[in-house]
């Protein structure tokens, strides 16, 4: 690239879009920060104020102290969540990049019809299946197992329909190129279509993610003891014991179940925006 | 490498699965277990957790060979989700807590237990319990719970406030009129000040927290058996009482709701309202606290207008419909509302038992006791004890209250389209 000789006009726009944009960071950024100040105040102590914003001392003890209860385990919360939560990405990855790879790309009798019939499906709210699930999932005898938790997770029809838009953005060019080279149906998805399509996956994975890690109702469904709950339920145990009396343990018990949603959004932010800018959605 | 963490992760979720099939097939066949659904769980109160496990012992020591699995639910809209999904599911636990709140819910759906006749068998003395809240899930000849611990609803006071302001502590059979007084003298406004720096009350949006006020005119939400909103939840009682109670806010004797919601912990504990209304329960945060002494904290039984009177909000258990060991289940009700419980229970100071002896013998535990007591007699239960549904009507009445404090609606047009709503969810009902 060129380099310009930026003039003084040019340096000034400059710094003020880089202050607008930090004032509007700072805002978005503001309830975060007060989270991680509350949870280091004393616990028992009254949450943070803007005259006593800082605690005197910091303690980071309080992490430890929600991280040993004995009455609620939330390192076992932890990993039920992040098993769970692990399962259910790869196997959105996996089923819904299949299923829209093949609406996008194979012709079968019906394919369209069946298409909207999935389309249709994103219309009913979850609180109407949730009981007719509730019985299947009890049926197969799976209820406070982790089969509840991941099997009704695996698939979803937006992300059939997320995959496929993205599928058919691709040339078909590259799929006859790679079947002259002796490449089936599925080569073509794993080897061509695939790699191509990290934005739509990274977006599908987030998507998947946030929404199975803050699932609060199914998980209280489905398990019944308390070393099933995730964190989500946990969370809510946690603040029907504490949430009156000590904020500060409250506070730090939020940040962990947010940590890692934040950490997910910090490493695929470059290919979620990708994802929108290629494939023209927002969540 | 992925594919080695994906065969891990797969390794760990057979094994935790089949491990819970094989504690399940270990289950000895001579032994009983009740599955027992409640709120319970843990607290920040060491005390409690200790309290509960020596429950627990206790029951383990009686009862050798009936072991109790519990299921502890946050969320009190949550709860009730929860267990109707199990009820229409099939498998509901063995016994449940019941919240006087949704109680109709379980009981009109004919989800529960009627427990006369294992009453009747024993001839238990249920005299001993507050014939008020023992009512509360009595249809009339059956029972379908026993009561555990319960609290009137009662005026907190901080009496340091009182005391600054030059006036009395407030007494039993006190008036809206002395109320209003107190209100207006304990409301400190600076001169300049964009808003007072400490109010006389705290007066929420919530219905269950102000429905009180209606009866104390007289007046009422719903006709006495239930169906209908019309002629009560519109009548002039009630809208002399909402538009009294909607008054302190506009008159700034009360925080407004972002005022108050934004300060994110008790405005009674930390010094921005002198008087607000509350259960029992709140002695416990109220204890803990260290913007607030004890000292300070003065009880009293409400207002009155025309009529002396309270709410109790109570819980108890039932035992549901399709509990396979109706009799192990109904000695683990008469163990969690008996005496060695309720001692147990009332050490931690969260509710008043529902036995009078053992509530009587804490009377002189502190010195605010009393004044709960002595106020059981007024207390009447929550209209969710008998109508179904009526957490919908309690959001319609909190909805109500937002429209005339924020949204400016005159009271009585609010209330108009409140009752209008209440009846056509009502008629649902049917």
């Amino acid at each position: 690239m060129k380099q310009h000789k930026p003039n003084r006009f040019y340096w000034i726009i400059s710094i003020f879009k880089l202050l607008m944009v930090l004032v509007i960071a700072l805002f978005t950024f503001a309830p975060f920060l007060w989270m991680l100040i509350a949870s280091l105040h004393p616990s028992h102590g009254s949450p943070p104020t803007p005259s006593h914003l800082m605690p005197k001392v910091w303690h980071w003890d309080n992490y430890r102290t929600v991280l040993t209860m004995d009455s609620v385990p939330f390192v076992r919360f932890f990993l039920n969540s992040l098993l769970v939560t692990f399962f259910v990405v790869i196997c959105q990855l996996l089923l819904c990049s299949l299923a829209g790879y093949g609406f996008a790309r194979l012709s079968f009798p019906g394919r369209d019809w069946l298409f909207v019939l999935f389309l249709a499906s994103m219309m009913i709210p979850g609180q109407v299946t949730v009981i007719p699930l509730f019985l299947l999932v009890r049926s197969f005898g799976w209820l406070n197992t982790y089969w509840a938790l991941i099997v009704p997770g695996i698939s979803s029809a937006f992300g059939i329909f997320l995959m496929r838009q993205f599928f058919m953005t691709l040339p078909k060019d590259l799929d006859d190129a790679a079947r002259i080279d002796g490449c089936n149906d599925l080569a073509i998805y794993w080897r061509v279509s695939m790699p191509l399509a990290r934005p739509a996956l990274a977006t599908l994975g987030i998507f998947a993610f946030i929404s199975t890690w803050t699932d609060f109702f199914w998980p209280l469904l489905a398990t019944t003891t308390t070393n099933m709950r995730t964190l989500e339920v946990g969370l809510s145990l946690f603040k029907d014991s504490f949430g009156n009396t000590n904020w500060p343990l409250q506070m730090a018990a939020s940040v962990l179940v947010l940590l890692p949603v934040i950490i997910i959004f910090l490493l695929a932010q470059r290919y979620l925006i990708q994802g929108i800018a290629l494939t023209g959605l927002k969540g | 490498m992925r594919s080695h963490l994906i065969w891990i992760f797969s390794v760990i979720v057979v094994l935790s699965v089949g491990g819970c099939a094989h504690q399940r097939n270990a289950f000895d066949s001579k032994i009983i277990y009740l599955h027992v659904s409640d709120w319970g769980g843990a607290s920040a109160d060491p005390r409690y957790n200790r309290i509960q496990d020596e429950i627990m012992a206790e029951w383990n020591r009686r009862h050798p060979n009936i072991r109790i699995v519990p299921e502890h639910i946050p969320g009190s809209s949550a709860y009730v989700s929860k267990v109707l999904t199990e009820f229409v599911a099939g498998i509901p636990p063995d016994v449940m807590q019941l919240d006087d709140a949704s109680a109709a819910s379980f009981i009109d759906n004919n989800t529960l237990v009627d427990l006369t006749p294992f009453i009747q068998k024993e001839h238990f003395n249920l005299l001993r319990y507050y014939p008020n809240v023992l009512d509360i899930a009595r249809r009339g000849k059956r029972l379908y719970a026993l009561p555990s611990d319960f609290t009137p609803m009662m005026m907190y006071y901080n009496k340091k406030f009182f005391r600054e302001a030059g006036l009395h502590y407030p007494r039993d059979g006190w008036t809206w009129n002395d109320f209003l007084h107190d209100a207006q003298k304990l409301t400190v406004w600076p001169k300049g000040a964009y808003q007072p720096t400490r109010y006389g009350f705290l007066a929420e949006n919530w219905m269950p927290g102000w429905i009180v006020w209606i009866w104390q005119n007289g007046g009422d939400v719903l006709s006495p058996n239930g169906q209908t909103a019309s002629g009560y939840m519109d009548s002039p009682a009630t809208i002399q009482a909402v538009r009294f109670f909607a008054d302190l806010e506009k008159n700034h004797l009360a925080p407004n709701l972002s005022a108050s919601q934004a300060q994110g912990e008790d405005p009674f504990a930390s010094g921005l309202v002198a008087m607000t209304i509350s259960g029992h329960w709140d002695l416990v945060p109220l204890r803990a606290s260290e913007t607030i002494s004890m000292n300070n904290v003065g009880v009293v039984g409400l207002p009155q207008n025309k009529r002396q009177v309270t709410v109790i909000y109570e819980s108890g258990y039932a035992i549901t419909k399709g509990c396979k060991h109706p009799h192990a289940a109904w000695e683990y009700v008469k163990f969690m509302c008996g005496d060695y419980v309720q001692k147990m229970k009332a050490k931690l100071g969260i509710g008043i038992s529902a036995i009078k002896s053992v509530a009587e013998s804490y009377r002189n535990s502190n010195p605010l006791e009393p004044e709960f007591l002595d106020n059981i007699k007024y207390g009447i239960a929550p209209w969710g004890t008998r109508v179904e549904n009526y957490d919908v009507i309690e959001d319609i009445g909190t909805e109500m209250m937002d429209e005339v404090l924020i949204g400016h609606v005159p009271t009585e047009r609010a209330l108009k389209t409140a009752t209008a709503r209440a009846n056509a969810e009502l008629e649902s009902n049917e």
